[in-house]
């Protein structure tokens, strides 16, 4: 079952995190991302985002096979993907805020990713946070 | 920054998490090398305690009955045994279980200065050699030259040695509990004898024959009223003429 998993972001600073998936290796796979207002919107998408090498504005991925995270108080170890997506703060600022501007505006995406067959690796909501600091 | 981790058992929220818990297991790890590090030398209730303690190759102490005992991480024999050891205000003593083992000043009894296996803790400051052949003694000297020895065995010997001339000496001899008290010149020259003296001026002796010389001569009265009035005291050795005299009166 595809993962959900909001990411939030703030409009006036780049975004750039990682998800890490365990058991896969996606460092070969073709990405791609749209973040839109709404589910199911077909025009023309918020925000666009292809494979691209870091610092680049895109998504990549990197294989570790030695993974290691905290789970229930222990270290586990396992081949993992790192999946980094970067968007870059112009892409962010470009986005209109909306009613109130106080409030985060709630955009969602989804990202696919091509191997052998293409899959949506995890979705959720796209919360733009207005922020503070300009 | 890892936001998230998605497993087969579903999505972990983990951001900042993950980074914390690297960070947590490397400062533990760190942590633990410290502790390992420091485990080394301390002092543990129990082999057991010590052993878990420290790693492989590891010294540490154990604590048991006043006495300290140095193990070794992985054997369960001590590498070494040693006495209680007190130090206080500068007086250095050291006792074993069953008894003082050796005491150099102790500020808690005026009786001990130097003392070696004292049995109880009303013991007099003595120095006593532990020994289970009458072959060995305990000697006593200065300037590198032995000049008294206790002798070991059942009787009690204590001999006066003249490192100079090996032909002059003394000993005293106790034998038993209840012996005689016996003193004795050890010579082996016939030409010895037994010599009492002041200020190094000879009073009295006693040839290898058994005689007695007073050396000085006797003194020559009639009679005790005139030794008496000549010096000499109650109970002692006059002449009258030949004729040994003993006043009385």
């Amino acid at each position: 079952m595809t993962a959900r998993i909001d990411i939030p972001a703030f409009k006036r600073v780049p975004f750039d995190d990682d998800v890490a998936i365990i058991g896969e290796n996606l460092s070969a796979a073709t990405f791609l991302m749209h973040v839109r207002a709404n589910r199911g919107d077909t025009g023309t998408p918020l925000i666009t985002l292809g494979n691209a090498s870091p610092p680049s504005q895109g998504v990549s991925a990197t294989y570790n096979p030695a993974y290691q995270w905290q789970e229930d108080g222990e270290i586990l170890t396992a081949p993992a993907s790192l999946v980094r997506i970067i968007i870059a703060e112009a892409t962010l600022e470009a986005l209109s805020l909306g009613t109130p501007y106080t409030e985060p505006v709630e955009l969602f995406y989804d990202l696919h990713a091509t191997t052998d067959t293409k899959r949506v690796q995890f979705e959720g909501k796209f919360p733009l946070k207005p922020g503070v600091t300009i | 920054m890892t936001i998230a981790i998605i497993t087969e058992s579903g999505v972990r929220k983990v951001a900042p998490m993950v980074l914390l818990a690297q960070q947590a297991a490397a400062a533990a790890q760190i942590a633990a090398q410290a502790a390992a590090a420091a485990a080394e030398g301390r002092i543990y209730a129990s082999y057991a305690a010590g052993n878990a303690a420290t790693t492989a190759g590891q010294y540490f102490f154990v604590a048991s009955g006043g006495a300290y005992d140095l193990y070794v991480n992985g054997t369960a024999t001590p590498v070494v045994k040693l006495p209680t050891l007190n130090v206080s205000t500068g007086i250095l003593e050291i006792t074993k279980a069953a008894g003082d083992f050796a005491v150099f000043g102790n500020s808690a009894d005026a009786n001990r200065g130097f003392a070696v296996n004292i049995s109880g803790a009303a013991g007099v400051g003595l120095v006593l050699l532990d020994t289970t052949s009458a072959g060995y003694a305990l000697g006593f000297g200065t300037d590198g030259d032995e000049k008294m020895r206790l002798l070991g065995g059942s009787d009690i010997t204590l001999q006066f040695r003249n490192p100079t001339d090996v032909n002059r000496g003394g000993e005293i001899t106790v034998t038993g509990s209840a012996g005689t008290g016996t003193f004795a010149i050890n010579t082996t020259s016939s030409g010895y004898g037994l010599s009492f003296q002041i200020d190094d001026a000879e009073k009295l002796a006693i040839d290898t024959a058994g005689r007695i010389v007073v050396t000085a001569g006797l003194a020559n009265y009639a009679n005790d009223a005139a030794a008496a009035a000549g010096g000499i005291p109650l109970k002692a050795l006059y002449r009258n003429g030949s004729v040994v005299m003993y006043r009385v009166a």
